[in-house]
């Protein structure tokens, strides 16, 4: 199965430009979404998840027109907004059998398994009890994702699932995510470059509502592969520095800026170069777009 | 740090469009309410009270702000909500910001806001009431200080308080439905200030209760005369000061709390927080994949499921409980006022149904409005909507599961103020509890419920903003409730859940309004479904707000199942509401208001030169009535004979006939002798036939009628007011099933002005000119006519009544024969003396009551009959013996009773009236049959009114005055009169003291709603609150000053002279000589007083103290104070000078428990009649026991306004000082 977008877009009522048309082809596994606050990742996220409507473009999912037929759509979808709440007085076995139930699962016997099942993956087993009111944000988030798993979902979009998590409930929730990714698409929107590389098996980048880069991880990186190099310098020479050369990042390490160029053609001096990452293109990328904005 | 947020709250607030609306809103009503004709906010205005009178301005003012507290909830109540639902919270509770600076900053933007928003009030009344097109006679002089006063102590004081209590309602608890409770609260008080005011001795209590300052207005106005209205501003002192300051400090007490509790802090969690766990290391991850079941039974479970869900969720909290118990609050004392009132029935159950009704109404409108919001707006609130909408469930699902669970805490509601029904009667020890009849109602409610519940949802749906669909309901509520007669929407089927308004009857049941009731219930319930469609289709999922992709959703939604749904729910709304209409448009006239009033301004410009023309009178009614009361159709046969006598010294030739216009009574109407028909107007039906020979004087001849009545279908019922309204029902409805009360043929003789419209409003917008009620009282013309059939004199009486096998039915006359035949019943009635020309005919299942009573003097004996139905056996042998006490004390004192039979007879409550026919009385079911008299500390009304209405078999059917001015002095004065004296010999002091106030009440209270001109007593002109109340209280003190047996006797001449008397009959001057004549010289005065002129006094006790003398007796000082007054017609009041004999009393200890401080129960040491000259007067009595309380007038025998200082405690004083002065 596989999810095509086309010429997908939107504008908002006040004006911002959500979505540009903006086309993708996301196969079965994993699927990064990478891009900056406001790129449109989340709305993105939403029309495929049925919440929204596009002014105009298509998406398809396997055979069925995601933007008709959104019940079919919904019955295999597992959907983890950016950001929700929950019923502050139900405990979270409550909630997730009352989810679980609207999920389609009816049999009590086996909405009980899938309910326990999901608790022991989320880790949240032990608080299964306690009123969702008392839930810190990454318990929270916990729940969101069981809620998201529920059923057996052939499309698993997560918005940002790891913010909000310790590193230890991050891994375990992408080792998850990955497991059941075999045969089942799964979006992950994300600003962490880190979780793209170590999990997707593709990827897009957007941002102001624009795909501005698609591929498998390494055939993105593969554009800039050789061509990125690294320098330490001084605060006061960074904006010289930026006017004679294409900055792709600066760090500060240790209090002095060591800064990422991209060239075309090898540079010698002060720069090294290194193997070019998914974040060298990734901020290469929005760079460009900046300028072409501009 | 203040400034700033003050000004980002004003500003924020000047940019919502909302603000603008909400403006708009008042202005419009303000606007509205000022220059339209029809006034539909509040009653007893027009007449000659101006639109911009202050007591009206003040009054609307204060309505207005009431009804405008749901917009100071959505403005002062959010300001705080609304940071922590954006979100923002946190960051602003970060910042150096301090808590006063934020709190005080938001609340007073938000204060200014309402009170701008309220100036729209001020601003719309202004211009409304200057428009070029009023018509300038019902405006007074415009005063600023009328519109602003009540403006800034009425609205402006309601918001701030109101302000208050939302704004820290939510500060407190973090709970935006808490804010709304606060609202209902205030409300409830407000209901539970109105219940106190039905009791004169609560009203002080009511008037500071009544958070709103609605009831204190109504209590310090109360008495208040039409020239008091039209020029006096409502003082700002008082109960009315205290009531602002009270509910002021209520408010800033409130706020004050809120501000020190509150915490610059996120909103506390429900709950502990939960412990976090370590993660545990990582396990093989086993995806379960569960079984996923989709369809149609899916769907349905889980419908269930969610109803079960959200309806669990409305019950449980805390704010729903707290509504629940405020309800039944609100109906503990409905029902401990409503059984408190004289006259009280017993908890009988479609009364503690109204009840319950009447009191939770208002609730249940608030439950559904405001719970319709939060269970559209649960998910979006919470931000859980992102995961719920993605649900794998049909759209239907989440909008049915809703609307169910609505649906079902209504449900719930019903079956706990049911319960509270049931526990009422219970503890009231009665025990004809009908479970049934609560069904029966429920069903009846659940039709309204649900129609409104799909109403509110769809508005919310629609309007995706909660507060804007809050403001739309209470629109909606506007529309409907409150003003559909003066915006036009008169026909039931333009009244969206329109309450239909149905009345039951023990008797009768639900009887033929059953029909009514489900077609147009069905009517509006297929529009719901309609609206369900429509709420489905536009339903919101998702984040996608913007109007053309909802609609471009709504598209693709319509689905064949949605489409037929509404296609299906369309052809209803066509099919049952096509039905409904033709029952009300075709079958039946459909009649509005403004039709009846431009056909009765035609027929008095086509025919008023018709008034004068001479006709012959009826002097002789044989008739022979067929009823139907059970067939179907209902209907009625009614043929016979009016024999017409020319009493006049010409021939006649014409013959002006009115007869009954409605549709559904086909009329064939003959003359004895060859004529034509001149005129013929069915519309008015009127006819004027010209005879062939002209009738000579002494010459008579037959009126043959031949009438049948079959119901057709429904009406719309407008009758008088155009009003749908079953409570105004037409003369057909007057047959029914069990319990039929037909009154006379409907066919008179000349042209009747007093069919005229009479109130000058109305006449004014039919382009007539204002007219006299009454011809005067010594118009020639007048004094020819029978009081109450212009068309009769006395006459002779024979009726042949044939109803179902199982029922009696009854008309004045002795019962000459009873027969069996066809299967149906006949009564053969005839009277032997002279009767008025009045009749009526009933007819049910009745039970009989017989008794009979002997004439001491004369040894005729005269059968009692009282007809009840077997569910209201309670108070039958009461009855008969109260008429056993009247015949006795009525015969003794005025004369012989006419008749050899007196009977009563129970009608359904469709009419609330007791009538008294020649030797007939017919009662309403719900006046006297089922009161409640088991606490003897009561006075008995069943008593009262028994007497009253059989002394109108003397007042107005032995002596009847002309048709002038002051005649129903001489039938319902001298009837309350009678009645008075009877329970004057039957009741304690206490109960004829609570009798005495009534009366004084409701002639204070009367006076205010006059529309024309009050009169004298001897000038009334069938002026209730006068020929009742006033004439009560004037008799009631005469007898007192002059003696019983002086008043009494002079009466009884003036019967005995006037017996029967016709031409002329004679009239209250006539009356007044006999008083006249009773009446020492030194109390001539009191006639003047009483009769000729409106007089009130002044009467207090301004100061009252005793000591002890030394021989063991008392000695009491007393400085009283006395004014008197007469007042005009508009009561404008001028002083007069005093030279009365008042009642001055020095009493006991009160006998009674719950004696009020301005009544003395108490043994009377002193009481006598002293002369008063002066404005002030020192007293010095010596009395034998230590006196507790003095009064002047101590009983009120004489009118005065303020009578609540007639009566002082006496304190113990100083001991006396040598002489003073």
């Amino acid at each position: 199965m596989e999810l095509q977008i086309t010429n997908l877009s939107k504008t908002y009522a006040n004006g911002v430009r959500a979505l540009n048309n903006v086309s993708l082809t996301i196969p079965s596994g994993m699927f990064g979404l990478l891009g900056p606050n406001g790129a449109g990742k989340s709305s993105l996220m939403r029309t495929i998840a049925t919440l929204q409507e596009p002014d105009s473009g298509s998406i398809r999912l396997g055979n069925l027109d995601v933007l008709t037929q959104k019940e079919a759509v919904r019955q295999v979808l597992g959907y983890l907004p950016q950001e929700f709440g929950l019923y502050p007085s139900i405990s979270a076995d409550v909630l997730l059998d009352y989810f679980a139930g609207l999920k389609g699962i009816r049999d009590a016997q086996e909405r009980k398994l899938a309910v326990e099942s999901l608790l022991h993956q989320t880790n949240l087993w032990a608080a299964r009890k306690k009123n969702l009111g008392g839930y810190s944000g990454g318990m929270k988030q916990r729940f969101g994702i069981a809620v998201a798993l529920l059923g057996s979902p052939q499309l698993i979009i997560v918005d940002e699932p790891t913010a909000g998590l310790d590193p230890t409930e991050r891994n375990r929730f992408l080792d998850l995510l990955s497991e059941i990714s075999d045969n089942v698409i799964v979006i992950l929107s994300t600003h962490i470059v880190e979780d793209v590389t170590e999990l997707c098996s593709n990827m897009a980048i957007i941002a102001s509502g624009e795909v501005i880069a698609t591929g498998r991880p390494t055939d993105v990186i593969g554009e800039i592969r050789g061509k990125v190099y690294r320098t330490k310098t001084d605060k006061a020479a960074l904006p010289t520095l930026r006017t004679t050369h294409d900055v792709i990042s600066t760090k500060l390490v240790a209090g002095s800026p060591v800064v990422r160029v991209f060239s075309e053609t090898p540079i010698n001096g002060e720069f090294t170069p290194v193997e070019a990452t998914l974040e060298d293109v990734y901020f290469h990328r929005l760079a460009r777009k900046e300028m072409a904005g501009v | 740090m203040f400034r700033n947020v003050f000004l980002f709250e004003l500003r924020y607030r000047l940019r919502q469009p909302s603000t603008y609306i909400y403006f708009g809103i008042l202005f419009a009503l303000a606007f509205v309410f000022l220059s339209v004709q029809e006034t539909f906010f509040g009653p007893s205005t027009g007449g000659k009270v101006f639109k911009n009178a202050p007591d009206t301005l003040a009054n609307f003012m204060l309505g207005a702000s009431t009804l405008g507290m749901f917009i100071t909830a959505a403005i002062v109540g959010t300001p705080v909500y609304r940071d922590v639902n954006s979100g923002i919270s946190p960051l602003l509770y970060t910042t150096p910001l301090g808590k006063l600076s934020y709190l005080s900053g938001k609340f007073l933007a938000s204060m200014l806001v309402i009170w701008l928003i309220m100036s729209a009030l001020l601003v719309g009344g202004i211009l409304g009431s200057n428009m070029p097109w009023l018509d300038p006679t019902k405006y007074g002089p415009f005063r600023f200080a009328a519109y602003w006063q009540p403006l800034l102590w009425g609205a402006f004081v309601n918001a701030f308080f109101a302000g208050c209590i939302f704004f820290a309602a939510y500060a407190l608890t973090r709970n935006a439905l808490v804010v709304y409770l606060g609202g209902i609260v205030l409300f409830l008080l407000y209901n539970i200030a109105g219940l106190f005011t039905t009791e004169n001795k609560n009203e002080h209590l009511a008037a500071l209760l009544d958070p709103f300052g609605l009831d204190t207005r109504t209590v310090v106005t109360k008495y208040w005369t039409i020239a008091e209205r039209n020029t006096l501003l409502v003082p700002l002192q008082g109960e009315f000061l205290q009531n602002r300051l009270l509910w002021t400090g209520v408010g800033l007490a409130l706020l004050a709390v809120s501000f020190v509790a509150f915490r610059m802090s996120a909103p506390a969690t429900t709950g502990k927080p939960a412990e976090l766990e370590p993660a545990p290391a990582l396990q093989q991850v086993v995806i379960r994949r569960s079984r996923q079941v989709f369809g149609a039974g899916t769907s349905w479970w889980q419908w269930w499921q969610l109803t079960k869900v959200q309806f669990l969720n409305v019950v449980k909290s805390r704010t729903f409980l707290a509504l629940v118990l405020f309800g039944i609050v609100n109906i503990v004392f409905g029902a401990y006022y409503r059984w408190r009132n004289d006259g009280a029935n017993y908890p009988v159950t479609y009364d503690v149904l109204a009840l319950l009704n009447n009191n939770f109404s208002l609730f249940f409108l608030i439950i559904i409005t405001l719970y319709a919001g939060e269970l559209v707006w649960r998910e979006r609130e919470l931000r859980l909507h992102q995961v719920f909408d993605v649900m794998p469930m049909p759209n239907w699902v989440p909008f049915a599961s809703k609307l169910a669970a609505l649906v079902l805490v209504q449900v719930v509601l019903y079956g706990v103020i049911s319960s509270m029904g049931v526990l009422i009667q219970l503890y009231k020890s009665y025990d004809h509890v009908q479970p049934l009849l609560y069904l029966q109602d429920f069903g009846l409610q659940l039709a309204f419920i649900v129609e409104l519940c799909v109403l509110a949802m769809v508005v919310q749906t629609i309007a995706n903003n909660k507060y804007v669909g809050y403001t739309l309901m209470i629109l909606f509520y506007v529309f409907v409730y409150i003003a559909p007669d003066a915006l036009g929407l008169h026909h039931v089927m333009l009244k969206y859940d329109g309450y239909v308004p149905y009345t039951y009857s023990d008797m009768n049941g639900y009887g033929h309004f059953v029909g009514p009731l489900f077609w147009v219930n069905l009517y509006y319930l297929a529009w719901a479904v309609l609206l369900a469609v429509v709420c489905n289709l536009l339903w919101v999922r998702g984040t996608e707000t913007s109007v053309r992709h909802r609609g471009r959703l709504a598209r693709q939604r319509l689905v064949p199942a949605a489409r037929w749904g509404a296609v299906a729910a369309v052809a209803a709304v066509l099919v049952v509401g096509g039905y409904v209409f033709w029952n009300t448009n075709i079958q039946n006239e459909y009649l509005t208001t403004k039709l009846i009033e431009s056909r009765k301004s035609g027929w008095e410009t086509k025919y008023k030169h018709l008034a004068r023309v001479a006709q012959p009178k009826i002097v002789n009614t044989v008739l022979q009535v067929d009823l139907y009361p059970t067939a179907s159709p209902r209907g009625y046969r009614m043929r016979g004979a009016l024999t017409l006598l020319n009493r006049t010294p010409r021939p006649l030739d014409s013959l002006l006939v009115n007869y009954d216009n409605s549709r559904s009574v086909q009329k064939n109407l003959t003359l004895s002798r060859p004529n034509t028909i001149l005129l013929d107007d069915p519309e008015n039906g009127f006819r004027i036939y010209r005879l062939a020979q002209p009738l000579a004087p002494g010459d008579s001849l037959q009126l043959n009628l031949d009438m049948r009545y079959a119901a057709r279908g429904f009406s719309s019922r407008p009758q008088d007011t155009g009003v749908f309204s079953w409570a105004n029902i037409s003369p057909e409805d007057r047959l029914t099933a069990n319990g039929t009360f037909l009154d006379g043929t409907g066919i008179t003789l000349g042209y009747d002005a007093r069919q005229e419209l009479e109130d000058d409003d109305v006449r004014e917008r039919n382009h007539l000119r204002p007219k006299e009620r009454f011809a005067k009282l010594n118009d020639a013309v007048g004094r020819q006519q029978h009081g109450f059939t212009l068309d009769a004199d006395y006459t002779r009486f024979d009726i042949t009544v044939s109803t179902d096998p199982d029922q009696t039915a009854v008309a004045p006359g002795y019962l000459q024969k009873t027969w069996l035949a066809n299967g149906r019943r006949y009564f053969h009635y005839q009277m032997d003396a002279p009767m008025s020309n009045m009749f009526n005919i009933l007819s049910a299942r009745y039970q009989v009551h017989r008794a009979q009573w002997r004439d001491p003097a004369t040894s005729q004996l005269v059968a009692i009959e009282i007809y009840y139905d077997r569910q209201h056996p309670y108070n039958v042998a009461h009855m008969a013996d109260a008429l056993k006490q009247g015949l006795t004390y009525y015969t003794k004192a005025f004369g012989a009773y006419q008749f050899r039979q007196v009977r009563v007879l129970e009608f359904p409550r469709y009419k609330a009236f007791a009538q008294s026919f020649p030797n007939t009385i017919s009662t309403s079911e719900s006046a006297g049959f089922v009161e409640d008299l088991r606490d003897p500390s009561r006075p008995d009304m069943v008593y009262f009114i028994t007497n009253h209405e059989l002394g109108h078999q003397w007042w107005g059917h032995q002596v009847v005055g002309g048709n002038v001015q002051g005649s129903s002095m001489l039938s319902e004065s001298l009837a309350e009169y009678s009645a008075l004296m009877t329970c004057k010999h039957a009741f304690t002091g206490a109960q004829m003291q609570r009798i005495m106030r009534g009366e004084l009440d409701r002639y204070l209270k009367g006076r205010r709603d006059e529309r024309k001109k009050e009169l004298p007593l001897m000038l009334v002109e069938n002026q209730p609150y006068i020929h009742y109340y006033k004439g009560g209280m004037v008799f009631y003190a005469l007898q007192d000053y002059i003696g019983e047996d002086t008043l009494n006797a002079a009466i009884r001449r003036f019967l005995m002279a006037n017996r029967y008397q016709t031409k002329p009959y004679p009239n209250t001057a006539t009356f007044m000589a006999y008083l006249r004549r009773a009446t020492p010289d030194s109390l001539q005065y009191l006639l003047h007083d009483m009769f000729e002129t409106i007089t009130l006094f002044e009467n207090r006790v301004e100061n009252a103290t005793y000591t002890k003398r030394p021989d063991g007796r008392y000695t009491v000082r007393l400085t009283l104070e006395a004014a008197k007054l007469r007042a005009d017609s508009l009561g404008n009041e001028t002083p007069v000078k005093l030279n009365d004999w008042v009642d001055v009393g020095i009493f006991g200890p009160d006998k009674l428990p719950d004696t009020e401080y301005y009544d003395a129960t108490g043994q009377p040491l002193y009481l006598r009649k002293v002369h008063l000259t002066q404005p002030k007067t020192e007293l010095v009595v010596v009395v034998d026991k230590q006196p507790t309380k003095a009064g002047l007038d101590p009983y009120h025998k004489l009118i005065d306004r303020h009578y609540m200082d007639n009566v002082k405690a006496v304190e113990p004083g100083a001991p006396p000082a040598v002489a003073r002065r």
